[in-house]
Order: structure tokens, then sequence, then C-alpha cells
């Protein structure tokens, strides 16, 4: 009798257990049924405009759409390992432009051919450097363009308005500067001259500002010298070109600017800390994503509001960027997330949405008279697009930002020369699979 | 009889083996499996075969040897720190003060929350033109320090904010320890005449030998393996100065998606830290044993 107590008792722990796990089968089926689509999503202004939409989405198609909106810094290494499961928990994905040659690679987009062919969504409304960016790979359109974040320089032109300042320049260099200058040489030496002349006079107003913390920050921003500089990862034949003395020389300046024209600290700053200095009215320019024009001039967000304007790094190619919607292969119902994509990248709703702040990608939308009069600086927008560089399109991409965040980061923490940190990425890249 | 008791007791221990077998050992055996070969999570299968290919260009990688050092002098540092000060506060706690109980429940709170609220936290306090730790210092005449960017501060003050989380672990462990030292061997002392300073030298520090290698090690392996609070603070910057080797793994694992070389590097780790916890793990069960 007792031994038989005792049977009972271990089998009845053991089903427990297995009724644990059948339960969560059972939610998920049931989650299928009543159609919930999962998204992961970036905390920023672009989502919170698509998380507006939602209620409207559930009203007409009767799918319930949540999204589980997280830091930046984890959405990559959350996404894989859904991604290299046999069943996603995310039925729609948003995709960096840097992770499309690496998602496309392991094949882990559904292609959206077939879908965008039965629906008849005209993608031809999509400025064609997003197309090139987040939506076609190889002749396959894998995603529809969500948003773009084409980067620019934000600067205050009050501040370098400032009658001392450029009497003060005039005495040291002769001459007088624009805002934004020519050169990328110019601007450091302006952006380094305005924080020692603020500090002269007591007042906390640094030249720049800059995200150069380890890893994507610094990767992201430092882009924009090189690129302006004439420097670039790869030639057009393919050959690395990362430590060319065009490259080197970029790095010395963005060193310079981070060491004498940044806030001490630069150097460990994301673009949350950045972002808290520009907009704490402490610098006097950032080179960020063109998305922060219409959070600065948010009362709420920014106690700048009004005194900002947008323009092209000086040196002329700011670094293009953008996210896109995708399919994963892995998806619960692949077509019941392409209705949420069809519907979200609707004229309509991408309007609805621009009208909040989210950067367009179509041109449609840039054309909308509507969305010019809220945002007029759109067609500078275009302007600094129409010469912008994309990161290259690679299934190692990832990596080598990994690589060029942590090299760039031994530069600006005095650890290398620019040469030397340069040269080991030249070396790590051999290995990157292009 | 006996043979019967362990028969029940097998059979209840069957659900609770299965569940540390899948959840554990098959986990591990896997991964150990998958050193020996390319594994990379963008394609499936296992790859090229490389015997020990994978561990020998770990331990060619200067940045994962360089990451070992770190949390090597990471390592001993906080539990050196943790330990000193943990104890001095467990001898506070361990005596009749008004008010213990407060300051008890006050010294706990950091163990509480977890490192990456921690992490955040004390980024926004350390902000160097915003935060709240410059302003403060400045009314000293320290100002705009980059405590987190800085290379000669970097590593200290990442030490510094786990020690300040970490050290009530340290206090729990050693008061624990203090309270329940036998009270004879200190009335034996007073009798031969011992004063206050020779019974804590003879009597409460002999005594206490075996709970501070317990938690001298035990801490040594947490900290070994710290990861989070350099994820929020540092991601191993300024440059590699704060890089740790749970960290560097991390990046190899799901930024370069290298699985097998990860699963190597992780071995290495695990060789590092074995000796360490068999010998945590024989004082415990020699002390239990006594």
């Amino acid at each position: 009798m007792k031994k038989l107590l005792v049977i009972v008792l271990a089998l009845l722990m053991v089903f427990s257990l297995a009724a644990c796990g059948g339960q969560q089968s059972g939610g998920q089926q049931q989650a299928t049924e009543t159609k919930v689509l999962k998204i992961l999503m970036e905390d920023l202004n672009a989502t919170d405009q698509v998380l507006a939409r939602l209620d409207d989405f559930e009203a007409a198609t009767g799918i319930k759409v949540e999204a589980e909106v997280i830091n930046y810094a984890t959405m990559h290494d959350k996404l894989v390992t859904q991604l290299t499961a046999s069943e996603s928990d995310y039925d729609v994905l948003v995709v960096d432009c840097y992770w499309v040659g690496e998602f496309a690679e392991a094949g882990w987009m559904e292609p959206l051919d077939p879908y965008i062919e039965a629906s008849g969504f005209d993608t031809s409304v999509y400025l064609p450097t997003m197309m090139e960016m987040v939506g076609e790979l190889n002749g396959v359109t894998y995603e529809l363009p969500f948003y773009n974040y084409m980067m620019a320089l934000i600067y205050r032109p009050d501040v370098f308005a400032d009658e001392g300042l450029h009497k003060a320049y005039v005495a040291k260099y002769g001459v007088d500067f624009t805002m934004p200058t020519e050169t990328l040489a110019e601007y450091v030496q302006v952006a380094d001259f305005t924080t020692a002349y603020f500090k002269e006079q007591g007042v906390e107003m640094y030249g720049a500002v800059h995200q150069a913390g380890r890893g994507d920050p610094i990767a992201i921003e430092f882009c924009n010298y090189m690129y302006s500089n004439g420097g670039d990862f790869y030639d057009a034949d393919g050959n690395i070109t990362v430590n060319n003395p065009e490259v080197v020389e970029a790095l010395e300046l963005y060193m310079d600017a981070v060491a004498n024209a940044s806030p001490a600290g630069a150097a460990g700053f994301n673009l949350d800390d950045a972002y808290a200095v520009y907009s704490a009215g402490k610098a006097a320019s950032f080179v960020t994503y063109n998305t922060f024009m219409p959070v600065l001039d948010d009362p709420e967000q920014s106690q700048v509001v009004g005194l900002s304007e947008i323009a092209n790094i000086p040196g002329g190619h700011s670094l293009n960027g953008g996210w896109g919607w995708a399919i994963p292969h892995n998806a619960k119902d692949k077509d019941a997330s392409w209705e949420f994509i069809n519907y979200i990248e609707s004229f309509d709703v991408a309007k609805l949405r621009a009208e909040g702040g989210s950067a367009p990608t179509r041109s449609d939308i840039f054309s909308d008279p509507d969305i010019m009069a809220l945002y007029p600086y759109y067609d500078t927008v275009l302007d600094i697009m129409k010469t912008a560089v994309m990161l290259p399109i690679m299934p190692d991409s990832t990596p080598l930002m990994e690589i060029f965040g942590r090299e760039l980061s031994e530069a600006v923490s005095g650890n290398k020369t620019a040469q030397e940190a340069l040269d080991q990425v030249a070396l790590e890249m051999k290995d990157l699979k292009r | 009889m006996i043979s019967d008791r362990r028969k029940n007791a097998l059979i209840f221990l069957i659900p609770s083996l299965i569940l540390l077998g899948v959840t554990i050992v098959l986990p591990l055996a896997y991964s150990f499996f998958i050193s020996f070969f390319s594994v990379d999570l963008k394609y499936k299968g296992l790859g090229a075969f490389m015997g020990f290919g994978n561990y020998a260009s770990a331990l060619k990688d200067q940045y994962f040897m360089g990451s070992i050092k770190t949390t090597v002098i990471f390592s001993v540092i906080v539990v050196v720190i943790e330990f000193v000060l943990g104890f001095a506060i467990a001898l506070l706690f361990n005596c009749k003060i008004k008010g213990k109980n407060i300051f008890f429940s006050i010294v706990i709170i950091p163990m509480m929350i977890t490192p990456v609220a921690v992490g955040l936290t004390w980024r926004l306090l350390l902000h160097s033109t915003l935060g709240v730790v410059n302003w403060l210092l400045s009314f000293i005449g320290i100002t705009g320090h980059a405590w987190l960017a800085d290379n000669a501060t970097a590593l200290g003050t990442v030490i510094f904010i786990d020690v300040w989380q970490q050290i009530s672990y340290m206090v729990l462990i050693l008061l624990a320890g203090l309270v329940s030292l036998p009270k004879e061997p200190y009335e034996a002392a007073s009798i031969d005449g011992a004063s206050r300073w020779q019974s804590f030298k003879y009597v409460t520090l002999p005594l206490m030998a075996p709970t501070f290698l317990v938690a001298i090690l035990l801490r040594l392996i947490t900290a070994f393996k710290t990861y989070d609070l350099i994820y929020v603070l540092t991601k191993g910057g300024p440059g590699t100065a704060t890089e740790v080797v749970s960290y560097y793994i991390y990046k190899q694992a799901f930024t370069h998606l290298k699985t097998s070389r990860a699963a190597a590097m992780s071995f290495i780790l695990l060789l590092i830290l074995i000796p360490v916890s068999y010998i945590a793990t024989r004082i415990l069960r020699n002390r239990n044993e006594g």
C-alpha cells in the first residue's frame, strides 16, 4: 500500500510537470485562433506612431497586435534566438538596415513578392534608396521600408551666431566661419573653439556632443566622418579600404572632436546620454538621426524647442539608414503578418504616422503638402539623402560593426592611435563574409 | 528496510533527475559536442569538424585572453573589498546596537535589485555633465570627470558599483556564521583572562575560517561570471578596459553568431572555475560532516 502511494505520488509529480508544459502550448494555440500578432520594436517615436494605429487595425481586421517595446541594444540578440527556433514568438519583424545581409543569408526573412503580387501593393512609391537598403536584395523583396533614420548634422544657429564667438574666432584664425562648415576639418575646429570659448565665458555650452561609447553608438556616428572625408569600408572592387589615409584622417578628426569639443565622458556616451546633453541645451551641434528633429521640438522631451536646424554633414556624405518590415520564416500565420504590413504601410496610415513625426520612406508622403507644412525641413532631408551612403549589406555586417565599434573606442580612449585601431579592423575584416 | 527507503528515495528523485538532466546535463553535453565543430547560427547544421581548433584559436585570441585577465583583476579586487568591508559590517551587526534591524534592512536592499536596474541607475548618477555624482563633487572642486569613459577609472567605477550591490551578500553569509558561533569558547577565553582583541584573534577568526573560505569562493565564482552590470554600464569599454570574459563570450555567440567558438570559450572558463567550486564544495561537505 505504502509502495503504491509512493509510485502514485511520483507519477503525479511527473504529470503535473507535463501538464504545465501542455498548458503553455494550449495557450499559444488559442492565441493563433484569435489571431494575435507579436512584434519586437525599438523604444522610439516611430514605434509610438505604429502603436497609435493598432486599435484601428484591430477594428478593421479583428487581428490584435501586441508590440514588445525594448531598447535597441538588445534587439538583435533577442531576435536571433527566436529566428533560429522552429517557431518564432514574433509574427512580424522590424529589421535594421545592417542586419539585412545577415538575415537574408540565414533565410530568416520570408520573400514578400508573392504577397505583394497577390495584394497589388505598389512598391514603386518608396524612395529608391530605401528599397535598395531595406526592401530588395538580389532581386527578392524581403521587406517594406518602415522609417528612415538617415543621419545629419543637427545644430543650434542661435549659439553659432554669438557675436563674441565670431570675434574671438576671427582673432585666432584670421577668418570667420559659417555653420554648417564646408569641410569636416573646419567643423571640428569650430566645435573645439566653441567649447573653449564658452568655457572661458563661464557658460556650460559644448561645440558638439558625441555618442562615442563602445559598440554601435561610436561605429554608427563615426561612419558619417568616414564617408564625409571620402573613406569607406570597401572600394568598388571589394578591397578593404578601412585603414586608408582618408579614414585615418577622419578618425583623427573624430578623436580631436570627442576630446576637445564634447563634454568629458562622451567616450562612454550612447545615444540617450548624448541626446540628454543636447536637449538640455548644453551642446550646439550633434551628428544624429534626422528622426530626432520632431522630438527636439516637443516641449515634453526637450528644452531647446524650435532652436535646431538640420544640415548635411560637413564634407557631404551622411550615413543613410532605415528599418524595414519583414515576415519571419518561422511565423505562425504569414497571411496575417502580411495583412498587418500591408495595412501599416498603406498611404493613409503611413501619412498618419508621418504626421506624428515618423520619418517617411515613401516619396508620396515626402511630397504630401500636409506633411511638408508640418515638417518643412524634409526638403533638406531629401537633399541630404541624395549623397548619403549606406552600410555594406553583407552576411557579417553585425560582427563588422562590433569590431569597428571596439577599435574606434580603443582609439578615442587613447589606447591606440587611429592607424593602429583601423589596421586592426582591416585585419579582422579579412575573416568576415562579404 | 534500508533498501526499501533507498528505492522510495530514488522514485521521488526521478522527476528532479529528469528535470536536471534535461535542463543542465543535456545542454552542457550538447555545447561540449558542438565546441568541436564550426556551428554558425546563420547556417543550418554543425559545419566542419574542427577538433580542438576552436580551443586553440580561443587561446590565441588576444581579446579573449585580455578579457580573462580583466575578469581575474575584477574578481579578486571585488572579493577582497567585499570580504573586508563585509566582515567589518557583519561584526557591527553582531554587536548590540539600537535600530540594528533598520540598518540591516538598508544594507541588504541593493541585493534585492537586479543588476540591470543597478547599472542603469548608476549610469544616470554618473553621467558626466548631468549626473548627481559630478554635481555633488563640484562643491569640493572636482568637476566633470568621466567615470565610466576614462581608462583610468572605468574598471574602478564598475568595481565600486559591484561592491555597492554585492556587499550585502557577503554581510549576510558572514553574519550568519558569526551568529551561529558557540558561546563556550568565548566563556573559556574570558575565564583565562583574554582581552576582547585576543578573543577576536584566537577564537572568532579560527572558528570563522571555514565560513570565510566558503563566502570567498562562492563570491569568486559569481564575480567571475559577471555580465549584466558590464552590459549595462560600459559594453566592455572604453576600448576593452572593462571587457570581462562572460561578456566577450556572449558577443561571440550572439553578435558574431559563432556558437562553436563561444562554446569552446565557455568550457575554458569552466575549466578555470571547476577547481574553485571543487574546493568550495569540499569545505562545505567537511563542515557539514564535522
